[in-house]
């Protein structure tokens, strides 16, 4: 257990205390008249007629009458008590308590001058707590997991909150709550897709989750999609190899020749029939700014073509100066591509380039592997000897001065 | 500077200083953040068994140090270490005033201020020490040493005198003011329990910057500039000296020749049968200039040769790089 | 008690302090790291060999909000415990906190650490303490750092977790009937785990962490060495980790097909590795401008030896001179 309670007061007074806060809601002194009978001194014989009463003067429609800063506290006085009276309370996803918590989510949020009423945040951070206080093991943390994903769609709720916090440890937990494989996938998704900006986090969070999880033709065309929109420009860094498999096992879906062409640095003009609802223009300009890295990645490491010269008259694909002149800045923007332009003599002087590295791609992989080789040797034999080297041309430049 | 000593030296017992790992890194986070201003502090903690110093616990004075040493000598800083004692005594921690430490650039913590407190420390507390905070570094390696003054300075210190023939007879020189002291870094069973349970993280960038071709230019600028200001001084010094030299060996001129003429005077009156003069009449006729003091000398040489140890440091460094990154350019060339 | 990957966090949970408004974010923490090795001194110290509760005071910045953490030092506070009740020293804690406020101006009480197994009623009435109170953390939420150290009655490597307090109840019963004691909710709490890390303040603090953890392996103290080259320790290590690399390229290269995790690897260093400065186009400027750096330095070396020279030859004429003095 992660949270825990600690209340220093007997179960008969937490109960007067919690009957107080809703009659006071309420304006009445319904809840304290039906508990009066049921508990004598500190004794509680009917447990179950109070859990009842709790649950029947409890309903959403009076905790929303709280506000919201009574409502959290409110609502954990209400758990304690219940836990107090029958242990299981929380374990258990059938459980009347979860359907108030979800019931009194607001279906609107309050304004921000609004510090009143109850916040979807506020359900949030209790959801939170109750999936802390259930042990690791528990099922129940699988069912709490979703309805939070719930919240967070419903409420529309900012992507950050969850991003980190529950997309680092998600699978974690689940397998911990003993959920399957299927499961475990079907959440993994609902997951992504919140994300409305289709973060470079995210798509982090998609690798590594693939790099575990094989896909199926509907999950890969999710991450299809989702990789098309997002702004990252290179998401050639999600082809492993359980994306390669995927890829070669629906070749003959339209989207999926779109998206390895893509990747891979082909040039892809998507037309807004083909693009079934996504972004076109972004893809199309994405795709101009891959081939461009692809072309550069290539002619550098070509023995025919100077490493870091580029004049503009040799690049492809583009229609004028200008027009290369743009398309190489967001190209710098985005990451893909360094280096420096010379307006004058027409000229481009690449530093680095991405280089495509996907999973399958054996043949282009090893060259690649060579290439890093070489360098990481030219960089060894650099520092071999690096002491003697010094002291020999220190003493070289001395004695010529001299 | 000091005047005639009444207290006593000691001979310091302690061969090491043992500085607990969050006393190190308490200090080092310290004088760190607040770099470029200077920070001192004291150094509390108490002798071991095994003739050590145990440092336990840090405290910084509240204010930065207009130079190295500043704080040791002020009233306020006095009255903070004091009030720090009074209330660790209360509380019976059973840890004591051990030294101080202070952040610095390089030889510049050679100061009088910093000397003087010391001195007067290690005449009271026989095992007292100064732990030096090199900044000329930060970012790319952590420079402490810890210092105390030598025997021959506190002994030159207590009489006071500080011209060439006391620093003989005490066998001191601008290059053993000073004697340093191993530290040993000690971890408490907890914490390497806690060292041990970390995972490798990986480390950054900036962790490397020692690697970096230009980041170096800075620092090798700045000490070349505190190089150039002590060396100024030292000169001021030195021209007060050449002057005495001058002015001795003129006077030494003079009395040589009167020295030669009551020689040949004496000799005449020997001749004639009359009684001699006085030779050594020369005494109470001329003054010979007294020796200025060597004390700053000694100082700004100190400052000056450390100075220069960290700036061939520098350089070495920045030659290694830039002869691995240049082999490595043109290799890839070739 | 929690190891962090088990619990979740969300949103800062409401707080009974009255200092801050309710939060629609997280909560989080950073502890630098030589207040963790404090408190792990002050518990290897006190309690390991007493085996009494020892706590004590966190100290640092917190944002406005109450919801951003930074502990930044600590101290020991002893307290008593005869059976149920509990007397914290007071007077410890004030003094030392007004002494560190003198020279931390701007920093002030988070709230506490302990060394315990459990969470329990003490637990509560300890951080009722910090809640509550002048110099303490009132009107701010105080927030428990517990440092756990023994599993299954070993001493093992210690584990640390953040708590806020979150309310529970009615927060500050102010029209209470006479005759309800619901006015002594005070020591109500749900502890909910709030995420911390460990951070190095600076770089200069990082580099001597790393020394700390590189040198500590199987030892309990080693010498701070400084006569040796940093930068050459350095070299060394690039030179082992390139060492590394290369042989792993070509046990990998003859193996075939690639794991994900060499995938990763080749991305990284192919776009790194191989990038080229605009310099390279032109190689003998390069290697003139390379010459002409190298010489500034010598030259710079030169001079400053001689300046060192100078000074050793003039405090060694100076004595000479005055030890042949004649009168």
């Amino acid at each position: 257990m992660a949270s825990v309670i600690v209340v220093d007061s007997e179960l008969s007074d937490s109960l007067k205390e919690y009957a107080h806060i809703i009659d006071a809601a309420n304006q009445n002194t319904e809840l304290s008249s039906a508990l009066q009978p049921l508990v004598t001194g500190q004794d509680i014989s009917d447990k179950q007629a109070v859990i009842a009463q709790l649950y029947k003067h409890s309903g959403a429609e009076t905790l929303r009458k709280l506000t919201d800063k009574e409502f959290e506290p409110s609502v954990y006085l209400l758990i304690h008590i219940l836990t107090q009276l029958s242990p299981s309370t929380l374990d258990d996803a059938s459980s009347p308590l979860f359907k108030i918590i979800l019931e009194t989510n607001p279906s609107e949020q309050p304004t921000i001058r609004d510090r009143k009423s109850i916040k979807s945040t506020t359900v949030l951070s209790i959801l939170n707590t109750i999936f802390n206080l259930l042990p690791e093991t528990s099922k129940t943390r699988t069912y709490i997991l979703s309805q939070i994903l719930h919240v967070v769609k419903v409420s529309n709720l900012d992507f950050s909150l969850i991003e980190k916090s529950i997309g680092l440890r998600l699978i974690t937990w689940l397998k911990q709550s003993g959920s399957s494989d299927e499961e475990i996938r079907s959440t993994f998704w609902k997951f992504i897709t919140l994300d409305s900006r289709f973060s470079a986090k995210s798509l982090n969070l998609i690798k590594s989750f693939t790099a575990t999880y094989p896909l199926n033709a509907s999950e890969l065309a999710q991450l299809i999609t989702f990789s098309l929109s997002s702004d990252v420009v290179d998401v050639s860094f999600l082809v492993n190899n359980n994306v390669s498999n995927a890829l070669g096992a629906n070749s003959q879906d339209k989207l999926v020749g779109i998206f390895t062409k893509f990747v891979q640095g082909e040039l892809v003009q998507v037309t807004e029939s083909e693009a079934e609802g996504l972004p076109f223009e972004k893809i199309n300009a994405k795709s101009r700014i891959l081939s461009l890295a692809k072309f550069f990645s290539e002619q550098s490491s070509s023995a025919e073509h100077d490493s870091i010269i580029f004049k503009y008259n040799e690049i492809p694909n583009v229609s004028s100066t200008e027009d290369f002149e743009t398309l190489l800045v967001d190209a710098i923007k985005s990451g893909v591509i360094e280096g420096k332009l010379n307006q004058v003599e027409e000229t481009f002087y690449l530093t680095r380039v991405n280089r495509f590295v996907l999973a399958g791609n054996d043949q282009q992989n090893a060259k690649n592997w060579a290439d890093v080789r070489t360098a990481l040797l030219e960089w060894r034999n650099s520092l071999t000897n690096i002491n003697e080297i010094v002291k020999s041309s220190r003493e070289n430049i001395v004695n010529s001065s001299n | 500077m000091a005047s005639k000593q009444t207290k006593k030296y000691q001979q310091p017992t302690a061969t090491s200083i043992n500085v607990e790992s969050s006393v190190l890194l308490s200090l080092i986070r310290h004088t760190s953040e607040n770099y470029p201003s200077l920070f001192s502090g004291s150094l509390l903690g108490f002798e071991d068994d095994e003739g050590s110093i145990d440092i336990t616990h840090a405290y910084p004075f509240p204010y930065a140090d207009q130079y190295e040493g500043g704080s040791f000598r002020s009233r306020s800083g006095a009255k903070y270490q004091q009030e720090i004692l009074d209330s660790l005594k209360k509380l019976e921690y059973g840890v004591d005033f051990q030294g101080w430490f202070q952040s610095t650039v390089s030889g510049n913590f050679v100061t009088t201020q910093l000397i003087e407190g010391l001195a007067q420390q290690q005449l009271t507390n026989k095992n007292a020490f100064i732990l030096i905070h090199n900044m000329s570094s930060i970012g790319k390696e952590v420079e402490l040493k810890a210092l105390r003054l030598s025997e021959g300075f506190i002994g030159a210190y207590i009489d006071g005198k500080w011209k060439s023939k006391d620093l003989e007879s005490n066998k001191v020189s601008y290059l053993n003011i000073f004697d340093e002291l191993p530290i040993n870094i000690h971890n408490q069973h907890l914490v390497n329990l806690y060292l041990a349970g970390l995972k490798d993280e990986a480390k950054t960038e900036k962790e490397f910057d020692v690697l970096n071709l230009s980041s170096n230019q800075n620092v090798t600028a700045q000490l070349l500039e505190s190089l150039y200001s002590q060396v100024d001084s030292y000169n001021y010094d030195q021209n007060n000296f050449n002057y005495y030299q001058r002015q001795n060996q003129k006077e030494v001129s003079k009395i040589t020749q009167w020295k030669q003429q009551r020689k040949l005077e004496n000799l005449e009156r020997a001749k004639r049968g009359e009684k001699e003069l006085d030779p050594e009449e020369w005494r109470s006729i001329f003054r010979l200039p007294s020796e200025p003091s060597r004390y700053n000398n000694m100082l700004h040489s100190h400052a000056i040769d450390v100075l220069a140890d960290d700036i061939l440091k520098k350089c070495d460094e920045e030659l290694t790089k830039s002869f691995a990154i240049e082999r490595k350019l043109t290799s890839a060339e070739n | 008690m929690p190891v962090e990957s088990s619990f979740m966090h969300l949103v800062r949970p409401n707080v009974a302090a009255p200092g801050v408004p309710s939060a629609t974010g997280p909560s989080s923490v950073k502890i630098h790291a030589p207040a963790v090795f404090q408190i792990l001194e002050i518990i290897s110290k006190q309690v390991l060999s007493s085996d009494k509760r020892i706590i004590g005071t966190l100290l640092g910045i917190r944002s406005d909000d109450g919801s951003e953490f930074e502990i930044r030092d600590a101290f020991m506070v002893p307290c008593n415990e005869t059976g149920d009740s509990l007397s914290i020293e007071d007077s410890t804690h004030k003094t030392l906190y007004q002494l560190y406020k003198k020279a931390h101006p701007k920093e002030s009480v988070l709230g506490w650490f302990g060394s315990s197994n459990q969470i329990d009623n003490t637990t509560g009435l300890i951080h009722d303490f910090y809640s509550k109170g002048s110099d303490r953390a009132y009107p701010y939420p105080a927030i428990y750092l517990n440092v756990e150290y023994l599993k299954d009655g070993q001493i093992s490597s210690p584990e640390l977790s953040v708590y806020i307090g979150a309310a529970v109840g009615k927060p500050i019963a102010t029209n209470v009937p006479i005759g309800w004691k619901t006015a002594s909710t005070n020591n109500s709490y749900i502890f909910t785990p709030i995420p911390h890390h460990v951070i190095n303040g600076s770089v200069t603090e990082k580099i001597a962490f790393n020394t700390l953890k590189e040198k500590s392996v199987n030892t309990t103290s080693f010498v701070l060495d400084s006569d040796y080259s940093f930068l050459s320790s350095q070299l060394e290590q690039v030179t082992a980790n390139i060492d590394r690399l290369i042989q792993e390229i070509d046990t990998k290269v003859a193996s075939g097909a690639a794991s994900d995790r060499e995938l990763d690897l080749l991305r990284l260093l192919s776009s790194t590795l191989l990038n080229k400065p605009q310099l390279l186009t032109n190689l003998a400027e390069l290697e003139r401008l390379f010459r002409d750096h190298n010489q500034d330095v010598i030259m710079i070396e030169y001079l400053t030896k001689a300046v060192k020279e100078q000074i050793e030859l003039s405090a060694r004429l100076t004595a000479n001179a005055e030890a042949d003095k004649k009168y």
